[in-house]
């Protein structure tokens, strides 16, 4: 994982995926939500919001913190807010992004944006993130400290 | 269906505890959720933060649709219109958490769209031994006439 110096007016790279269907299907039942307008074409076209189903407001969330994730630890965002600006739809590839608006020592804010498959913005907000954690470079006589022992984790790959 | 009298929502609802509960991620739901969410790699262990409204939503001890019928609204035309969630110390998987929460707000407001009233509540998240997370979310519910 990249760490980085989060200077105001750094721009953090964008996150982009394809809404797959598949992954709406898996998100409700996951956290075992009932509303067919997330799974079921026919409902949606019957509520009147169009022709495809329409994602998750978490998964869309979830996609917004995805940008801070590929620079910071999860364990430094301290606090995030997102408010809702339009739909997502099935299909649609979302891009998402986000930019430092303010450092200090003690944390940066990064505002956060995402837009939809026809460049609609969906979805403003922010997160606040700590400074990264200093290094261990020794910590006992007997050597300096490998790499494992400096990183508190280990990624999880999904390959 | 009809839209009740803001005042009397108010006084119903604001303040009005959730039941709450508890809820535990396994390991093997961690990881699907993170593919569902084409999660940059997340350290083994931990939970995307977004887990932290997965989770107290699960655990509040109420179905999603519950605020729905509290304000005799459609559930169906019930839409998130936005969030805050602080996080002072990060999930893990295989661990049981608990939630309590609480109707923080009902408010009205026309919009573009017309008549929308706004249902805030607040959800905290409690590992055996401190708070972990806390978040307050809004559902907004479109209202077709303004009694």
């Amino acid at each position: 994982m990249t760490d980085l110096s989060l200077h105001v007016g750094f721009e953090l790279p964008t996150f982009r995926v394809t809404v797959e269907p598949a992954y709406l299907n898996v998100f409700s039942l996951l956290v075992a939500d009932p509303n067919p307008l997330h799974f079921d074409a026919a409902a949606v076209a019957r509520a009147g919001l169009g022709d495809k189903p329409l994602s998750q407001g978490t998964l869309n969330i979830a996609y917004a913190l995805n940008v801070v994730l590929a620079v910071v630890d999860a364990a430094r965002i301290t606090k995030f807010t997102c408010r809702f600006l339009g739909r997502v739809y099935a299909h649609d590839e979302v891009v998402a992004g986000g930019i430092v608006t303010e450092a200090t020592s003690d944390e940066a804010t990064i505002a956060l944006w995402m837009d939809n498959g026809d460049g609609e913005r969906v979805l403003t907000g922010t997160a606040i993130v700590e400074p990264a954690p200093r290094p261990v470079l020794s910590r006992t006589a007997q050597g300096p400290a490998t790499e494992a022992e400096t990183s508190p984790h280990d990624p999880l790959r999904r390959e | 269906m009809s839209t009740p009298d803001l005042e009397l929502l108010r006084a119903k609802l604001v303040g009005m505890p959730l039941p709450g509960g508890s809820f535990e991620v396994p390991a093997y739901r961690a990881w699907i959720s993170h593919a569902a969410m084409n999660s940059p790699p997340i350290p083994a262990g931990t939970l995307h933060p977004v887990w932290i409204l997965l989770g107290s939503l699960q655990g509040m001890g109420v179905p999603m649709d519950y605020f729905a019928h509290l304000v005799a609204a459609d559930p169906s035309t019930a839409v998130l219109g936005e969030i805050t969630v602080e996080q002072y110390r990060v999930l893990e998987d295989s661990r049981t958490y608990s939630v309590v929460g609480r109707i923080s707000n009902v408010e009205r407001r026309r919009g573009r769209r017309g008549m929308l009233d706004f249902l805030d509540f607040q959800l905290e998240v409690f590992d055996a031994e401190q708070r972990v997370a806390s978040s307050t979310q809004t559902f907004i519910f479109p209202r077709q006439d303004t009694a």
